[in-house]
C-alpha cells in the first residue's frame, strides 16, 4: 500500500483518540463542576469510558504514523515537531487511561482534580501534535 | 472490579505508558530494519542541518529551511528521496519547478500554493538548484 493510503489512513485514526480525549476532558469537567450527585455520575461514567475508548485509539493512530514514516520517530521540521508532542501525549493518554481503569469511575476529588490537570495537559500536547501533522498535509 | 488505590494505579499506569513507549519504539525500530533498503531520514534538527551548507547563498539557505520543513519528509533529508523522488540534478525549468511545488502532483505531491509564498519558492528552488550529484 502507497504513502497516500496510509497518510490518509493516519489522518483518520489520529482524529478518533483526538476528539475522543477532547470529549474526555470535557465531560470530566463538566462532572467536577456538576453539582447534582446523580449528573456528575453520569459525566464521569462518560468520561472514564472515553478515556479508555481513546487510549486505545491512539495505538491505532501511533502504529499509522510509524507506518507512514517507516519507522522513524524523529525526523525533520514539521515532522520533528510533531513528534515532539505526540510521543509525551501518548505516554500521557495511555498513563491516564490505565490509571482511571484501576482506579474506577470514582475516584477521590483530589485525585481526580490531579487527573484533569494531567489530561488538559494530554489534550494540549495532542493539540499541538495535530497542529504539526496538519502542517504536513492541510498547510499546503 | 475492585477499585484500586490511587497510589497503586498511578504506578500501574506509569507501567503500561512505559510498557507502551518501549512497544512502539521496539515496532519503529523493526520497521526501521525492515526498510533499509530504503534510505531513511536522521535525526538531525532544522538547526543542525543548515549548518552544514555553509557555501549555500541566503537564498538558497533559506531554500535549504524550507526543504526540511515541508519536503524533507518526503523527499529525504538529502533530497536523495524518499517517497518522493531524488531531486538532484532536476532537469526541469524553474518555471515547472514553481508549478509542481504550487499546484501538486494529483495522487502524488501536495499543493504548497496556499502555504508557500512565491519568494519561498524561490528560494526553494534556489536550493534544489545547488543539488548536484
Amino acid at each position: 500500500m502507497n504513502s497516500i493510503f496510509w497518510e490518509r489512513a493516519h489522518g483518520g485514526l489520529t482524529h478518533l483518540p483526538i476528539a475522543l480525549n477532547f470529549a474526555a476532558a470535557f465531560f470530566d469537567a463538566l462532572a467536577f463542576f456538576c453539582r447534582r450527585s446523580s449528573r456528575r455520575r453520569e459525566f464521569k461514567a462518560i468520561g472514564y469510558w472515553l478515556v479508555i475508548f481513546g487510549a486505545l485509539g491512539s495505538l491505532g493512530a501511533v502504529l499509522s504514523g510509524l507506518v507512514l514514516t517507516k519507522g522513524v520517530i524523529g525526523g525533520t521540521g514539521a515532522v520533528l515537531w510533531h513528534h515532539y508532542f505526540v510521543w509525551p501525549a501518548f505516554i500521557l493518554i495511555v498513563g491516564l487511561a490505565t490509571w482511571r481503569f484501576l482506579v474506577g469511575r470514582e475516584p477521590s476529588r483530589r485525585a481526580f482534580k490531579l487527573y484533569l490537570a494531567v489530561i488538559l495537559v494530554g489534550c494540549s500536547l495532542m493539540g499541538a501534535a495535530g497542529f504539526f501533522g496538519g502542517e504536513m498535509l492541510l498547510g499546503h | 472490579m475492585k477499585s484500586w488505590s490511587g497510589d497503586k494505579a498511578m504506578v500501574a499506569a506509569i507501567c503500561a505508558s512505559g510498557t507502551a513507549l518501549v512497544s512502539m519504539l521496539g515496532i519503529a525500530s523493526i520497521m526501521r530494519h525492515g526498510a533499509s533498503t530504503i534510505p531513511v531520514p536522521t535525526l538531525v534538527t532544522t538547526a543542525q542541518a543548515a549548518v552544514k551548507s555553509p557555501e549555500l547563498t541566503a537564498d538558497a539557505a533559506q531554500g535549504r529551511h524550507l526543504f526540511l520543513m515541508n519536503c524533507a519528509h518526503c523527499h529525504g533529508d538529502d533530497a536523495r528521496g524518499d517517497e518522493g523522488p531524488d531531486l538532484h540534478d532536476l532537469h526541469r525549468s524553474d518555471a515547472r519547478i514553481h508549478e509542481v511545488i504550487t499546484a501538486g502532483i494529483k495522487g502524488e505531491m501536495p499543493s504548497f500554493g496556499k502555504k508557500l509564498g512565491d519568494s519561498d519558492v524561490r528560494q526553494l528552488i534556489a536550493y534544489v538548484r545547488t543539488l548536484h550529484g
